[in-house]
């Protein structure tokens, strides 16, 4: 819809001469700046409120405590118990619900490359 | 034959050529130098410069450039040649008489109708298109505090208005001075067309230029004004926000810059098109051509169509340094305005404190200042990241920049 002129800026526009003195030029800029200051704080209220709704909707239920490991079994040599926490507790992360780990096994440096080479063709490759 | 290979020479350019000329094909040279070798912002200031050289090259057939009664040079001026006809309809069909322009010829160079773009105000809001297709509001949406730097750093606009019109320039002219604080190339073209339309290429090529002089000129106001501790404190991580937020936000903020400031509408409904055709996620083609096709090829139209309003009778004036040096001073201004307000905010809210070095990244300069503000931050801290933080008060310069736009145009236009 197109606006008739509007009356009000047209009494600014007829306050402010093309030469405006000092005290002109001060309370002409205030108000553009109480008029931007006006719009962005609107947005942020209304950002509030919405970020206030949404944060409620979409609350994540609380990670499920990770299991906590009682002893290290045989398939574990070889590696600390504080590795066997961080990748235990990297598991619970990944996946959320309790899981069992059997094994952690170093890779085998060999492989590294033919790894690579896959991870590159599943990368170029669009999953549908 | 030597007569007429004289003749012949009278027929080239070279007699053409002015000192105006050669000190402008400097100014290109700088221009390019800092694009090319220098590698700021090349993307505008390559069309710029050719632009400005094509401006100031005797050219026949690219642009039409006259001298007005009041002395200002008017360029991109189309001829249109017809004749008026007079028709009456017959009374079962009104009665009544019109009169039709029959076009017979239109005769103008190739800018007389690319820089059409400007001077119909159409590149401006179609690059806001593609703009809003590119920006993320997330970090804004994750938290909108931040949205205050935004504003704050409109302070330089107004500060620079005040010592325009000190200086002698009208209230337009000086708002068209101001608005380079902003850092918002589109937006101060679209404003200095409307208000001072004789400004135009030099109030262009600062704002572009101090945009893409950015990494230069914010880093020492950032450190003046900041202590070491400031600058490495860290923020909270941003909160995911979701699609649904962020089609809201498009909307809502549409609609509230809208009614408070109808005179930015091109402008602001442009840019959250451009978002929400991204955020939407059902419409990757256009989302394409608007981040891709539509923003570049406008670019290069924009960028030449600006340069070629440097036409060296223009630009080769006092007035032109003036809006230079004013217009530093904006962006200085806004840049400071951020940082302190920054730091307000942390006096007021000491508990989850904003690292002032994101406050310069209220220049709606996107992305670069927030990519200042990053960097500024991992000199004095290497595992601090602030560019996502930077990037609240960065799109929020833009929403800023437009409706303080808007504000200029609904006082200073009618």
């Amino acid at each position: 819809m197109n606006l008739p002129p509007i009356p009000v800026p047209a009494l600014l526009a007829a306050a402010l001469p093309d030469h405006p003195r000092l005290l002109d030029s001060i309370v002409y800029q205030v108000n553009g700046l109480i008029v931007v200051f006006a719009a962005l704080s609107l947005i942020w209220g209304m950002l509030e409120v919405m970020g206030f709704y949404f944060r409620r909707v979409h609350q994540a239920p609380a990670p499920a405590p990770a299991p906590a490991v009682v002893a290290v079994p045989a398939s574990f040599e070889g590696i600390t118990p504080e590795q066997v926490a961080a990748i235990s507790a990297a598991v619970t992360v990944l996946f959320g619900t309790p899981h069992r780990i059997q094994a952690i096994v170093p890779a085998d440096p060999e492989l590294n490359w033919a790894q690579e080479g896959r991870r590159q063709i599943f990368a170029s490759h669009r999953t549908r | 034959m030597i007569q007429g290979l004289l003749d012949f020479l009278s027929t080239t350019g070279f007699t053409l050529i002015t000192w105006k000329m050669l000190v402008m094909w400097a100014v290109v040279g700088v221009l390019l130098w800092l694009a090319v070798a220098k590698n700021f912002e090349p993307l505008l200031l390559v069309p710029i410069a050719f632009g400005a050289l094509i401006a100031n090259l005797p050219t026949r057939g690219v642009i039409t450039t006259e001298l007005r009664p009041d002395g200002v040079y008017q360029s991109a001026t189309f001829k249109i040649e017809g004749q008026t006809l007079d028709h009456t309809l017959p009374d079962g069909q009104g009665g009544h008489a019109t009169r039709v322009l029959k076009v017979e010829r239109i005769e103008g160079g190739l800018f007389d109708f690319i820089s059409q773009g400007i001077k119909v105000e159409l590149f401006p809001p179609l690059i806001f298109l593609g703009v809003g297709a590119l920006t993320d509001f997330g970090p804004l949406i994750a938290m909108p505090r931040t949205l205050l730097l935004g504003a704050a750093a409109q302070m330089g606009l107004f500060v620079t208005f005040m010592g325009a019109t000190l200086m002698g320039f009208t209230a337009k002219q000086a708002a068209s001075i101001g608005i380079i604080g902003g850092a918002d190339g589109p937006t101060a073209i679209f404003l200095t067309n409307k208000l001072a339309p004789e400004l135009l290429g030099a109030v262009a090529v600062a704002a572009y230029s101090y945009m893409s002089l950015v990494p230069l000129i914010q880093p020492p106001i950032m450190r003046l004004l900041t202590t070491d501790k400031e600058r490495k404190i860290r923020m909270k991580s941003l909160r995911k926000v979701s699609r649904i937020e962020k089609l809201l936000f498009a909307l809502l903020v549409m609609i509230i810059c809208i009614l408070l400031v109808p005179d930015a509408a091109a402008l602001i409904a442009m840019l959250m098109l451009g978002n929400f055709l991204r955020e939407c996620a059902v419409t990757e083609r256009l989302v394409q051509a608007s981040q891709n096709e539509i923003i570049n090829v406008l670019t290069i139209f924009l960028g030449t169509s600006v340069g070629i309003t440097m036409h060296a009778e223009n630009f080769l004036a006092p007035e032109t340094l003036k809006i230079i040096v004013l217009g530093v001073v904006a962006f200085g201004i806004s840049t400071a305005s951020g940082v302190l307000v920054a730091k307000l905010m942390n006096v007021l809210t000491p508990n989850n404190p904003v690292n002032p070095l994101i406050g310069s990244a209220g220049v709606s300069a996107v992305p670069m200042a927030a990519r200042v503000s990053h960097n500024e931050g991992q000199k004095y801290d290497r595992s601090n990241y602030l560019l996502m933080h930077a990037m609240g008060p960065n799109v929020a310069g833009v929403i800023g920049t437009a409706v303080a736009a808007g504000y200029f145009l609904s006082t200073l236009s009618h």
